[in-house]
Order: C-alpha cells, then structure tokens, then sequence
C-alpha cells in the first residue's frame, strides 16, 4: 500500500501501472482512506477530450462517452429529445447500418442513459477487440444514418418507456410534478422522458437531425478509454479513428435561464397509483460545485439514510404514522433539489404527515436527533462506499468523464476530501436556513378511485 | 466518405476466461471457506451463503424475514445500535433471500473489517426477533406489497407461476398481505436455528484478502459448532402437472398498458448442457440480437422491452418470455412471438445470427468475470446449484461447438408454443 503524507493530484500515468493506489487523506483530527485513480489525458485537434485509465487486472476495455447535452437543452414545446435521441444513436451510423450487430460481434455489450445534464453512451468489448469499440462509436459521431423508419420504430419504443416509468408505476408521474413546481424557468422544470407524450409522438426528422449537428460534436464530449490497454494503443486507436472527424460547431456553453429565489409555498394535489396517500415536500438547493450541496447531501444522510437515523426511527418505528419516509439531496450541475417524503398509513391525513415532516427537518436542524458522531457515521459510510465504487472499472470511467466535464478528471480524486471537509455545525446551520416551510414544494398524492 | 470505416477491425474469438485461482478449503468444524485473489483495494467484501431459501420455509416470508431482522437486536443491543456501530464502521450490511438461498454480504474498508466481521458475528448468534421490531417490518412489507400490487409486470409474472405450480409450491409462494399479518416471532427463530445458523454457511471473501484478515476468520469460524446440513440439501420435489397452453387475463382499472408474461416448465438439465440452453435463449429473447428483440420492438416498435430468460425452479426449469406494451399491440405481439417460437426449429438459427451469439455470449461470460467482485457471483452459483468447476471450464467449449442443429434439436424438444401459459394483465378491455 502506497502511503502519502500529503496528496498532490495530478494528471500523470503511472509507470508502475497499477489500477490505483491506496492513500490517507489528512483532514481534520482523522485520517480516512481514500483511493487515487490514475490517469492520463489528452486533446485531438478537432476538440475531442480524451482520458485514458489503465487496469491491468481487467481483461476488458470500456469506451465511455459523455456528450455535453442533455434534457436542459431541449426546447420547451419539445422536450424528451435528448432521450429520445439516445434511442437513435443505436439505430446505425453513416458507415455502420447495423451498430448493435457489430458490438455482438466483438462480444461486447454496450448501453447508454440521458440525464437532465449529459447523456452518457457506453461500449465494453473484450481487450483482444477493442478496436471494434473505436470504429463504432467514433462512426456515429462522425455521421449518424437518419431515416424515418429508425424515427417511427423508436419513437413507438420511448412512447411505451414513458407509459411503464410514468403511468404503470405508483408515483411514476412524481418528477413531472416536483418540477414544474421547484423550476419556473429553468430546464429542470421537465424530465428526461419529457414533458408531454405529445412532444416525442410529434418529434420530426428535422428535429433529431437539429439536435445532432447542434450537440454531437467532437468538442462536445468527453472519451474515457479504460482496462487493459495502454496509453500508446488508446493514442494510436483514437487518432486513428477519431482523429479525422471534421465535424465543427460551437461547444455547450451551458447557459440557461436561471430561476429567482422561491419565495412562496407552491402546491399540488394529485391522484395516483399507489394504495397509500403521500406526502412529498422538497427545496431548491446549491449547485454541483458549490460545496454546501455536499453539506445538504451528509445532512440528508444523517436526517434520512439508514434505519438508525431520525426521519425512520421518529417517524416510521415510534409513531407508525409512515410506512416509509425518506429524503435525499439530489446534486445537480445546477440547482439541486432536496426531497423529504413519507408515505402515510392509514390514519394520518396529508396535513399531518406534512406537519410531521416538517417538524422532524426543523428539529434535526436544530441539532436535536444527531450528533457529531452522526457525521462521522455518514462520513466513514461515504468514503467505504466510494472505496467500492472505485473497483468498478466502469463507475471510473463514468466518473473521470463527469469530472472532466465540469473542470478536471482530477476531481475524482479529491471527491472524498470533499466528503470530509464539512463540519458539523456548518452543516446545521445550512440545514437551518434552507427547510422554510413557507418556500417549499409540496405534492399530496391521495390513491386513485 | 472514408472508405476504411466500411470495414470492421479484425474480430478475435474468445477461447479463455479469466477464472483465476480461488483458494476453498474446509474448516476443522466442517465449514466451507473460499478466498479470492488478494488485490490491494482498501475493501474487503464477505459473502456469507446459506443453501436454503423461501423453498425450505413453511410459511410465506418466513425465510425472507428471518434473515432481514437477523441483525435487529440481541438480549444486549437494539436494532438501532446495531446499526449504528456497523455505520460508524463505515460497514454496509445487506441481505437477500431467493427461493434456492440466502445471502447476506458485509462491505467494508479493510482496516475495518474484522472488528465489522466479529461484531456481526456476535449479534447474529444473539439474534432474538424483537416484537417492535417484526410489527415494524411487516407494516413496511405489506405497504411495499401493496404498491408492487399496483402494477400490471407483477400480476403477469405471478399469475403464470401460479398456474404452472401448485398452489403451495415454493415457486407459486406468492405472500399476500395476510401472509405477511401471520408473520410470528417463534417461526422466525426456528428457521434461523434450523437453516440460517452461522455453521450452516459457506463464507466467501474478496478484495483485500491477505492472510491477517483470511487466519482470523478461519480462527473465528473455527469456533463454531459443526454443520447441521453437509453439502447441497437439495431434497425437496413435487410431482405436479400444470394444465398448459392456457391464457390467463387480469384488467386493472388504471393501467395504461398490457403485461404480457408467458412460461412454459421444463425437467432439469446437466450443467454442461445449460449452455446450449442459454445459447438458444440468447438467440430467442436474451440479447438486443435476438429475435424477439428484433422483430417485436426494433422492427415493429410494439414495446420498450421485451426479453426471455430461463429460471430454475424446484424441480427443473421454466422458460419465461415478458413485455409491456399498449393495449392494441396486444395480439401482433402474441402473434410474432409464437411465430418465432415455431421458427427456431423450422427455421434454426445458423450462420452469421448463430455465429454472433456466439460471439456475444463467450464475450459476456468473460466480461462477466471482470472485477474483483465477480467471482464470489460464480462461487455462489456453483455451491447453490451443485455445479463443478466444469460448469465453467468447458462452457466456451461446448458454446463454440453447439450446432445449428443442436439448437433445433433442443427448440424441437423443449420451446413448444403451445406448452406455454400467458398471462396478460393490465389495460385489458374485453
């Protein structure tokens, strides 16, 4: 085990070639294991940003592609376009009419997901064929094949997704409602699947082709190429088919209309597939670099993470008012959104599970359930779980790409820090100020007749 | 046009997988122990296995739950302070309960991972059941229960099982919210004594494995009393037959599609023939090139998923085939499976479609030993299911030798369309 005194990060490849390194990180009065994953980048002329991670335990090679759009970049009278989209991507490129046949071929699997920030495409193919990866994704960058027949078939597949996640399921409809109450003006006021069905069901080939020159540039996306192949082979492989894309256009600058402070109760009164009544109240909150969303986030954990902390012995053991209560803090790279939610048993009204929750946040604000020793909890299970999430080959390649996407790869590598960093007392004071009831979004589901 | 993109690079087959050396040995006591290759992670992962599942319970949920409050509170500790000494740890605990087994699975950081191992070890053995604790777990239960009742993709699956097994057959165990009210502190301590006893387990280490922490849990397992069981307990058989080629239909009011689940039972198989088995699933439903996938939603665009698998029951195997789709796709959906089910052994697959399934699965059974988590995943399958080491060894073999006529043989013999019940629920009008 490699042990440092001090952590310096840096961009550089290591010669010894291993995964990555074990360290302590010196924060505070403890010392808590952290990882350092090992990496290397570069830039080809035409924009595209290269990462590469070497593992030489792995017996595979994963190509990751983080392409800087995603639903906060659809219009508003069409949203869903960043996701649907991604179906097309599968439906054949300018050289490749069949990309699925040739992944299987190579024995790979690939798969791909649209987020309100990034869309994030995957390809993982056994090391011996990890040219076939290259050839295929740099090809759909190049130029995908547009038809109207892969438009009709994938449309008819996203009109079924959005029935399954959003009417079969009980609170499938929760982010359309959560959103178009925390988000005035800003795109996260829809979500990835769309607004309305009527958006996707209306989607043109002239629409899809606009968002493709628009968003799918080379300067627009993130490769990270890891497991076992070297950094001279990802160079070769990368030039050589990569290099020759052509395609210009402007990078996402990333600028959307920003919201004004909430300063009202919003409210919604919904019916919904689930058997039980529920109550869902959630804030605005800091954005992805601003370090108190990482406080919001250790608060959640503390206030709702595990069945040792407040939200679930108050609510759920003591009172049986809940059969569940929960709440995270979900980071984006813009306002994030807090959530505390509870579904009710039989007995107690709307009214009063939200009276219940409230009361719970105020008084674990206020320092009344937790402890310093709490966050140390919270903080000794964040830093394990990133240790795991690190031997995934994977989760890195995912994050080296997210990382770089908002300022440097390097980040990964100081994310427990991060984690480490905040205080107690900061932390409650941020929570104290941010749950005023009287600017918060509330959704009451009652079951469907 | 650059005309070198039209070409595909060179493709290799996969002839190897990457099964490295596991280290198994059996205790003085009896008890079964592997070790996976030492990697310098920081993490050390336990995997504690029991061969006993919700087949070897009496009563529904019994076995789930016996092993879900396990750890919720001894003579000495609450649930709580259980909790919070594991978190404080940093140590994440988790459980599951499958008809064939029983995991439960520490996660911890190296450097904490004997005091996680020893403290688990305790409390687990001082398991009492609490009373808050079972009212507690089963008005979650029974909420969760509910929800899931709510939507078409649960009805679909359990009323096929329903109707291919015997109502008390632990692949028919479907609990009901009466079931989950019947819930009693003694069955849970029976089941945990008689099955889930720490001697009944083989325990499975990965990550950082050296030998300080692998000579101290061999010396702490050595502590234990002997195994009540010896090997794989697979004793259990019913002699039933199901009605089949029977259509089964469920409307639920505010469902906005159709569930669509079809199964159709099969007698056991050797475990070098499960690869044949697999490979024609693979080509059936099992990948994104595969028939059903291609015809039903990338031809025909009739659903956003749909997929065949094949599942082990108590006494052989059952063939599923599942989707979700709008209430007017219903009939061309049912119509194109049946017709790819009598295909492939009019029409079985060979050449390029062959060929690349194969390709595709030998790539995925090697991808599937990637990390340094995955082989306590194929130990686990071994043990549960009585496989040997061959199971692996020879899968590549008998995955490039399989024949198109092979397939059709197998297709001919076991994939009869008429032999399957379905079930469609959901938005059914008629």
């Amino acid at each position: 085990m490699a042990k440092t005194e001090n952590l310096e990060y840096q961009d550089g490849f290591d010669s010894a070639k291993r995964t990555f390194y074990i360290a302590y990180c010196n924060k505070g009065e403890g010392q808590y294991l952290c990882s350092v994953i090992e990496f290397e980048k570069f830039t080809l002329p035409n924009g595209l940003r290269v990462i590469h991670h070497y593992d030489p335990d792995s017996t595979i090679v994963i190509l990751n592609i983080l392409y800087n759009c995603g639903a906060r970049d659809e219009e508003i009278n069409k949203t869903g376009f960043a996701h649907l989209f991604e179906h097309l991507m599968f439906g054949g490129s300018l050289n490749i009419p069949e990309y699925d046949v040739q992944v299987e071929n190579a024995g790979g699997s690939n798969n791909a997901f649209t987020c309100n920030d990034y869309t994030n495409y995957y390809i993982t193919v056994p090391a011996e064929n990890a040219e076939t990866a290259f050839w295929l994704e740099s090809d759909r960058m190049l130029q995908l094949d547009f038809s109207q027949k892969s438009l009709d078939v994938q449309r008819g597949v996203v009109i079924e997704e959005f029935k399954q996640r959003c009417f079969n399921a009980p609170f499938g409809m929760l982010w359309h409602h959560l959103r178009s109450l925390l988000y005035k003006s800003h795109p996260y006021q829809w979500p990835t699947i769309g607004l309305k069905l009527e958006h996707v069901e209306h989607a043109t080939l002239e629409d899809v082709k606009k968002f493709y020159f628009e968003h799918y540039l080379p300067e627009n996306a993130i490769m990270c190429v890891g497991g076992k192949i070297d950094l001279k082979e990802t160079i070769r492989l990368t030039e050589k088919w990569f290099g020759s894309i052509n395609r210009t256009g402007a990078a996402n600058k990333n600028q959307y209309a920003a919201e004004q402070p909430q300063l009202e109760k919003r409210f919604l009164e919904e019916t919904d597939l689930s058997p039980d009544p529920a109550v869902f109240i959630a804030w605005r909150g800091p954005k992805f670099a601003d370090p108190e969303s990482i406080s919001l986030e250790l608060f959640a954990d503390m206030l709702g993470g595990s069945e040792s902390s407040p939200l679930y012995l108050e609510l759920v053991k003591k009172t049986a008012a809940f059969s569940s209560a929960e709440c995270f803090y979900m980071r984006n790279l813009d306002d994030g959104v807090f959530i505390i939610y509870g579904i009710l048993n039989a007995g107690t009204t709307h009214a009063e599970g939200e009276k219940q929750l409230m009361d719970i946040l105020k008084r674990t604000a206020a320092g009344q359930f937790i402890t310093e020793r709490n966050l140390e909890m919270v903080k000794n299970k964040t830093s394990t779980h990133l240790l795991f999430e690190h031997t995934n080959l994977l989760n890195k390649a995912q994050k080296l790409c997210f990382f770089e996407n908002i300022g440097s790869a390097s980040l990964i590598n100081r994310e427990a820090e991060d984690y480490l960093r905040p205080g107690f007392e900061n932390i409650l004071e941020l929570a104290a100020t941010t749950f005023n009831q009287d600017h918060a979004s509330i959704v009451y589901y009652s079951p469907k007749k | 046009m650059n005309t070198f993109r039209t070409s595909p690079p060179d493709i290799h087959h996969i002839n190897s997988l990457n099964f490295e050396h596991v280290e198994a040995i059996v205790l003085n006591n009896g008890i079964r122990c592997y070790r996976m290759p030492n990697r310098e992670l920081g993490v050390t992962k336990l995997d504690v296995l029991w061969p006993f599942g919700t087949r070897e319970q009496e009563n529904k949920y019994v076995a789930r739950t016996s092993l879900a409050l396990a750890l919720s509170g001894t003579d000495k500790l609450t649930a709580e302070q259980i909790n919070e000494e594991f978190e404080y740890q940093g140590t994440s605990y988790g459980h599951e309960t499958q008809m064939l087994q029983s995991v439960l699975h520490l996660k911890c950081k190296k450097s904490a991972f004997l005091s996680s191992f020893s403290f688990f070890l305790e409390n687990y053995n001082s398991a009492i059941y609490p009373d808050n604790e079972i009212v507690n777990y089963a008005q979650i239960e029974k909420a969760g229960l509910m929800r899931k009742m709510q939507t078409p993709g649960y009805w679909a699956h359990r009323l096929c099982f329903e109707s291919l097994f015997e109502k008390d057959s632990p692949m028919a165990s479907f609990a009901d919210s009466s079931d989950i009210a019947l819930l009693k502190k003694a069955h849970l301590i029976a089941f945990h004594e008689q099955f889930l006893s720490l001697q009944n387990a083989t325990y499975i280490l990965s990550g950082e494995t050296g030998d300080d922490i692998f000579n101290e849990v061999k010396m702490k397992l050595e502590a234990l009393p002997r195994p009540k069981f010896e090997g794989n307990p697979n004793s259990i058989h019913e002699d039933y037959t199901p009605i089949l080629g029977v259509t089964i239909s469920k409307h639920m009011e505010h469902s906005h599609q159709v569930s669509l689940y079809m199964g159709m039972p099969f007698g056991p198989i050797s475990e070098t023939e499960i690869h044949q088995f697999a490979l024609l699933n693979m080509l059936l439903g099992g990948f994104f090139g595969s028939r059903l996938m291609q015809e039903i939603r990338e031809e025909k665009g009739l659903t956003y998923g749909i997929g065949s698998y094949i599942t082990q029951s108590n006494t052989g195997n059952v063939w599923c085939i599942s989707g979700e789709m709008n209430a007017q796709n219903v009939d061309l959906a049912r119509e194109a499976i049946l017709n790819i089910l009598t295909g492939l052994s009019s029409h079985p697959p060979m050449g390029d479609e062959l060929e690349k399934a194969k390709r595709y699965y030998s790539g995925q059974l090697r991808s599937s030993f990637d990390g340094p988590f995955a082989l306590p995943g194929k130990i686990k399958n071994m043990l549960v299911r009585g496989y040997s080491y061959q199971y692996y060894d020879s899968a590549l073999d008998t995955i490039w030798k399989t024949s198109s006529d092979d397939l059709c043989q197998i297709a001919y013999n076991y994939l009869k369309p008429d032999s399957f019940n379905t079930v469609l629920a959901g938005d059914i009008r008629e």
